[in-house]
């Protein structure tokens, strides 16, 4: 590989940017396993299986634990793998940034991404994000609107009940739209679409959960965790059972997590991709030019 | 049966008992949602594009859509009528299908034929034929202006603009996609 190309020059630059934010931050660095005997269960993503137990969509599953176990502010870059996730912005093997804050929540992670986000585009000495012909501001204030003030703008709704529905006017309608002033938080989901987040203080129908969009690209993905061990248990049974009513191949049941997390602390965490991020920084439209192969 | 994971740029599917034809295909997926599939699809009949969203468990029916080579044989004044050349089938085609292309139709001429359940529904013509001027009046002496043309009627009734140096019986070449003269193959 020739150590001129530009595209890779700055997914390496915006790697090496990333693990210095948040080392200068306090954060440890971990490394989790990849392969699982026991995934959690979700019930629009699918684990790869392999011989000798699946691979990973996430960290979480160990990352959490972690948390349980006393570790205060941690963060890994893994890769992570989904099964059937192929198109412009998904691949099924990718790069996944996940942070945790113990004893927080998701407003001081929102905060976490914004100097993240910045203090990348300080190092690639920018202060915009290209995306197409758009130039998006990192610099001012940035957006944040709830999942219902954002259908009622772009679908002229509140958000649907209809899972099909909500999911396909928000790739339609939503996600398009979202991030082109300045990179943009949709937060507040309906309690249904997130199983691990704690509930919003003021309406416990909808989680403190947030999707990051800039020019319309999905970026990150952050909650205050679920601390309610109980509540938990019950949550992961119900995807299980998501799972099996969508067809989807069958887990062996979380014990070892779920142990683990009697311990858990009230805590936060996030799920940002290093590939789409890549993609924002180089302007490319799909994800394989910031792949190496 | 396809799934919705396997539709793809160029895959025909049967829907409400029309073939489509699928022109754009893109993955998406919601952070924790479910993958959406949305297609723009063409309606190999009426030529429409329509923009569906789909579920990864829906399923689709292949369109039994083939193509073959036919061969012009004649207009039977309702129809025109075409024939496989190796099985001697022969296929009704309705005139309307045929409206913009029939003035180029000679006999025996070869197309590319799209069938759907065993009707014709597209006819390809060949990209170039060649045919004989019936009638042109002669160029006008003296108009030697580059570029220019007069009007002529081809054997089949095809009227195109042709340079003024093109005579009577002068079998020309001429390009189906735009109607326009190419060149003079031989003279009278």
């Amino acid at each position: 590989m020739r150590n001129s190309h530009p595209t890779l020059a700055r997914r390496s630059e915006i790697i090496r940017a990333a693990r210095a934010f948040f080392h200068l931050e306090g954060f440890l660095e971990v490394e989790t396993p990849i392969i699982t005997p026991e995934p959690l269960p979700e019930a629009n993503i699918e684990a790869i299986k392999t011989e000798a137990g699946f691979l990973i969509t996430s960290p979480e599953v160990y990352m959490k634990p972690l948390l349980a176990q006393g570790a205060q502010k941690i963060f890994q870059i893994t890769k992570c793998f989904r099964k059937n996730e192929h198109g412009s912005r998904h691949r099924e093997e990718f790069t996944m940034l996940e942070w945790y804050r113990a004893h927080s929540d998701y407003t001081q992670l929102k905060e976490d991404t914004i100097k993240l986000i910045r203090f990348i585009a300080e190092v690639l000495n920018t202060q915009t994000i290209e995306r197409g012909d758009k130039e998006i501001d990192l610099f001012s204030n940035w957006e944040d609107v709830t999942i219902d003030a954002a259908y009622q703008k772009f679908a002229g709704h509140p958000a649907p009940e209809d899972d099909f529905q909500f999911d396909e006017e928000m790739t339609r309608l939503i996600e398009p739209n979202l991030g082109w002033q300045t990179p943009t938080f949709l937060s507040d989901y309906p309690k249904k679409y997130c199983p691990m987040s704690a509930p919003c203080p003021n309406d416990p129908n909808f989680c403190q959960r947030f999707e990051l969009y800039i020019g319309g690209l999905e970026l990150a993905n952050g909650c205050t965790e679920l601390a309610d061990w109980e509540k938990q248990r019950q949550n992961i049974e119900l995807e299980q059972q998501r799972r099996a009513q969508n067809n989807m191949q069958p887990y062996p049941f979380p014990n070892t997590f779920l142990e683990a997390m009697k311990t858990f602390p009230p805590s936060a965490g996030t799920a940002l991709g290093i590939d789409r991020l890549a993609m924002l920084f180089t302007n490319s439209p799909d994800i394989q030019s910031v792949l190496t192969f | 049966m396809y799934e919705a994971s396997d539709l793809k740029k160029g895959i025909k599917i049967e829907l409400e008992g029309e073939p489509y034809i699928i022109t754009d295909f893109e993955f998406s997926k919601p952070g924790k949602g479910q993958a959406i599939y949305r297609v723009r699809m063409k309606n190999l009949l009426t030529g429409y594009s329509i923009d569906k969203s789909y579920r990864s468990n829906d399923k689709f029916q292949p369109a039994n859509v083939s193509n073959l080579k036919l061969q012009y044989s004649y207009f039977d004044g309702t129809n025109y009528v075409f024939m496989d050349p190796e099985t001697f089938e022969s296929y009704n085609v309705n005139a309307e299908l045929m409206e913009d292309k029939k003035d180029y139709l000679m006999e025996n001429m070869e197309v590319d034929g799209t069938l759907y359940n065993e009707m014709v529904i597209d006819v390809t013509l060949p990209s170039f034929v060649e045919m004989k001027v019936s009638r042109s009046d002669p160029g006008v002496k003296g108009d030697t202006a580059t570029n220019a043309t007069k009007p002529a009627t081809m054997e089949t009734g095809l009227e195109i603009k042709v340079p003024l140096f093109v005579n009577e019986g002068d079998v020309i070449r001429i390009d189906t996609r735009t109607g326009e003269y190419l060149a003079r193959v031989s003279t009278k």
